[in-house]
């Protein structure tokens, strides 16, 4: 028996032994605190330990296990402390009777709740504990997550990362983000019951095991947990580890009612689900997503009926990255989808942003117009694709020059990082973190002695959307009396906003359009890059955009574009307001922007 | 013979509308005795920037002031590349880099005036930019020390600030009330221009 808050304290007792510095110490027993606050223990009987799916039913949750053959009866109790006193099952809920794989879905819970739930065996005892968030209520206008991918091959790494992760929830006014996490595909380096049990279900790597008994985690199967290639490719035991509800799944072509205890080839192991103000499509990138497909088909139609203002589309392989696994073409069928229903209201698209792994580094790709596109009409304007490909996985160097196979790139940085993401009603925030302390690992040279100690997490980029309303067809915006002042070193101007239309109430911002200032930007770290020179900017080159001019008075920015508020007070019909403008330009480079005017 | 010469100083007129797509001239003036400044060394700043990416040209011409010029400055500025002349000759500005300044030293008199022409190539656009054309007035080369509107921040030492818009127009901002800019119709302009160019025919021909 091997307790996880034993194997810490042994980690860190080396640790200090090899002369680490008292910084380090003191961080350590910060983590052995936290993970003593919410630890789950590991027993020689169970297998996979207790961990979490959310099932997509308000007021479910999923807990799954594995143990031996000296089971006897498995018992799972749940409540809102850890006295387990709200519920209990104990019929032994068996899956899988051969493999001794338990599922059982916690249903009837409260919205919004935290919940405690412990996992044990008549004979072997506790199995283990955890907690869970339970999602909000459906008409709920904020919530909070988190994003992962390309988990797989290095546990050591993925050790790293959801230590970094949990260490953020643990954060003062951070626990929101626990509730849940969305993960992008490539969770094992093979679809292999023994990849999986080394790298993701390994009871040595305490972290893993910590955040997965105490966070729920959705989302779509990658390349390395598939076999065959598209369009029949086929997955075995991601299925049986991640047992979503996959309605339309087939075996052999032949559409079959999923059981994930029949490990067999499936396929078209797509699905979706609403998450408070968040509706996820989850696609398989392995089965057919031609136009006309079945897949194609769902994805549609799913996209079209829901009924959620944050539309998020999940799947491995993305239509653009920064490389240097290659661009999937097939999937860019998705982009065409607009509608009067769309949720988008910047460019009448039904989803707000792409989540994707595959290259294992963080990338934003996308375009502002046409012409920022070079004329490729096959990519959705103003849709970020986010690359979060730095979960665990070697990190790969990205290409930053959009002049071979990664055209579209925005941002990229070569790191072990995770995602953020905040929704609060109109506006969604998405933080992108570099996990900070992994250098030796990133690479997969490092994959033994003492779990890595990370040193805390930097920002790579901070991306807001926002849901206003574009208004810009009833106004008129003029730029003007851009002067230099050679004290400040600063050039201001003003745009003169003039509404031709409708009164306009409330808050009205001028988002500066061709104009990228990105939070987060600038504070370069070098550590995982294998590129020589080094890259020292994660902004790519030859984006169409001004990319060395700040806007200095922003007070918020829209997909990585400055913006800057007119008015509090609206704006009456043919009247007018004046708003200074003032720019950092260090290298005095002339530049150009088009104010687009919303309505919060 | 004086008919003659209106005709031709008409086609001249159109001749020049054709060349320019949309252009804007002022008629510059400070009052720098009212500032306060007569008799006070300092520096004249000018600058002609873009936030379009329409090529156009701002030129100074016909600099009159009862002060006295001193050198001109070509140490203290960010970028005049695109910055050709000298006062009290004509000063032309392209706008082709984020800044195209020029200095020059002055003890100012009571008043300064002059011509602003500015000229776009293109025709009239769409887009929401503009060209700017100021005039400020420092204690310094430097552009330390302002004096006019010294208490905005942003724009301190800036006395009048004229924009070329996309659209074909044009704006003045007035930061300093003793500075104003008053717009010369273009066909004043041009029929003037062809007539002073006719008067001076005539007086060749005459000699």
């Amino acid at each position: 028996m091997v307790k996880a808050r034993e194997v810490f304290s042994n980690q860190h007792l080396n640790t200090i032994e090899k002369g680490e510095t008292m910084k380090k110490i003191l961080t350590s027993m910060v983590l052995v605190l936290a993970l003593a606050a919410g630890s789950t223990t590991v027993f020689a009987a169970n297998l996979k330990w207790p961990y979490l799916i959310y099932p997509g039913q308000q007021g479910a949750m999923e807990v799954l296990w594995q143990d031996t053959t000296t089971e006897t009866t498995n018992t799972l109790c749940w409540g809102t402390d850890t006295t387990y006193s709200t519920g209990c099952d104990t019929n032994d809920v068996e899956y899988s009777a051969s493999t001794h794989q338990h599922m059982y879905t916690i249903s009837g819970l409260q919205d919004n709740t935290t919940y405690y739930y412990q996992v044990k065996d008549a004979t072997n005892g506790v199995y283990g504990s955890g907690s869970f968030i339970t999602a909000p209520s459906a008409n709920a206008t904020s919530i909070r997550f988190l994003g992962i991918g390309d988990t797989r091959s290095y546990p050591y790494n993925l050790d790293g990362v959801m230590q970094a992760m949990r260490n953020f929830y643990t954060q003062p006014g951070n626990a929101d983000y626990q509730r849940l996490v969305i993960h992008n595909g490539d969770w094992v380096s093979s679809d292999g019951e023994s990849y999986w049990t080394s790298q993701w279900f390994d009871s040595t790597k305490t972290d893993i095991v910590n955040f997965t008994a105490n966070s729920p985690i959705n989302g779509c199967e990658g390349n390395h947990d598939t076999s065959g290639s598209y369009p029949n490719g086929t997955s075995q035991y991601f299925p049986k580890y991640f047992p979503f509800p996959y309605l339309h799944a087939t075996h052999n072509g032949t559409a079959t009612t999923f059981n994930p205890a029949v490990v067999q080839t499936w396929a078209n192991l797509y699905w979706s689900f609403d998450y408070g103000p968040v509706h996820f499509t989850v696609v398989d990138n392995y089965s057919n997503v031609a136009a006309g497909s079945a897949q194609f088909n769902f994805v549609q139609a799913d996209l079209a009926a829901s009924t959620k203002p944050w539309n998020i589309l999940i799947y491995h392989e993305p239509a653009w990255s920064a490389g240097s696994d290659g661009d999937n073409t097939a999937v860019r069928v998705f982009e065409q989808f607009l509608g009067p229903q769309a949720t988008n209201p910047q460019n009448g698209h039904y989803f707000d942003l792409v989540y994707n792994g595959h290259s294992h580094n963080y990338a934003r790709t996308g375009a502002y117009s046409l012409a920022g596109a070079n004329g490729d009409t096959t990519i959705a304007l103003n849709v970020p694709h986010f690359t979060t490909g730095g979960g665990g996985a070697p990190v790969y160097q990205p290409d930053f020059t959009n002049t071979g196979s990664y055209p579209h790139v925005i941002t990229a940085w070569p790191a072990d990082e995770f995602m953020a993401f905040d929704v609060e009603g109109k506006t969604l925030t998405i933080n992108t973190y570099q996990v900070n302390g992994l250098a030796s690992y990133a690479s997969g040279s490092v994959q033994s002695g003492p779990l890595p100690v990370t040193t805390g997490i930097s920002p790579i980029e901070q991306i807001v959307l926002n849901h206003f309303t574009n208004v810009s067809s009833q106004v008129t915006a003029q730029v003007g009396n851009i002067v230099y002042n050679r004290a400040t070193r600063t050039y201001n101007g003003s745009v003169t906003i003039t509404n031709n239309g409708p009164a306009l109430t409330g808050n009205v911002d001028v988002v500066l359009d061709g104009m990228i200032n990105i939070q987060g930007i600038g504070n370069a770290d070098n550590e995982y890059s294998t590129a020589t020179p080094k890259p020292t900017s994660k902004i790519a080159q030859n984006t169409n955009l001004v990319t060395n001019v700040t806007l200095a008075n922003a007070n918020g920015s829209n997909n990585g574009e400055p913006m800057i508020r007119a008015t509090t007070t609206g704006l009456a019909n043919g009247a007018s307001v004046t708003v200074p403008l003032q720019f950092s330009n260090p290298t005095n480079a002339k530049f150009t922007f088009n104010p687009i005017t919303y309505q919060e | 013979m004086k008919l003659q010469f209106f005709v031709i100083a008409f086609v001249l007129l159109i001749a020049g509308s054709a060349f320019a797509s949309f252009s804007a001239t002022y008629d510059v003036s400070v009052d720098t005795g009212s500032l306060g400044l007569s008799g006070t060394s300092g520096y004249l700043y000018l600058q002609y920037n873009p936030s379009t990416s329409i090529a156009s040209t701002a030129t100074v011409s016909n600099f009159v002031t009862d002060g006295t010029l001193g050198a001109q400055d070509t140490v203290h500025v960010v970028n005049g590349s695109a910055v050709s002349g000298t006062l009290p000759g004509a000063v032309t500005f392209n706008n082709t880099n984020g800044i195209n300044d020029y200095n020059h030293a002055i003890t100012f008199g009571s008043t300064l005036n002059f011509l602003l022409s500015l000229s776009s190539s293109s025709n009239p656009a769409t887009t929401s930019g503009a060209s700017t054309f100021s005039l400020g007035l420092f204690g310094d080369a430097l552009g330390a020390t302002p004096l006019v509107n010294v208490s905005n921040p942003n724009y301190a030492g800036t006395a009048i600030a004229i924009n070329l818009n996309d659209n074909g127009t044009s704006s003045v901002t007035q930061y300093a009330p003793q500075a104003s800019a008053t717009p010369i119709p273009a066909a004043v302009y041009l029929f003037g221009s062809g007539l002073m160019g006719l008067v001076g025919i005539r007086r060749k021909m005459n000699k």
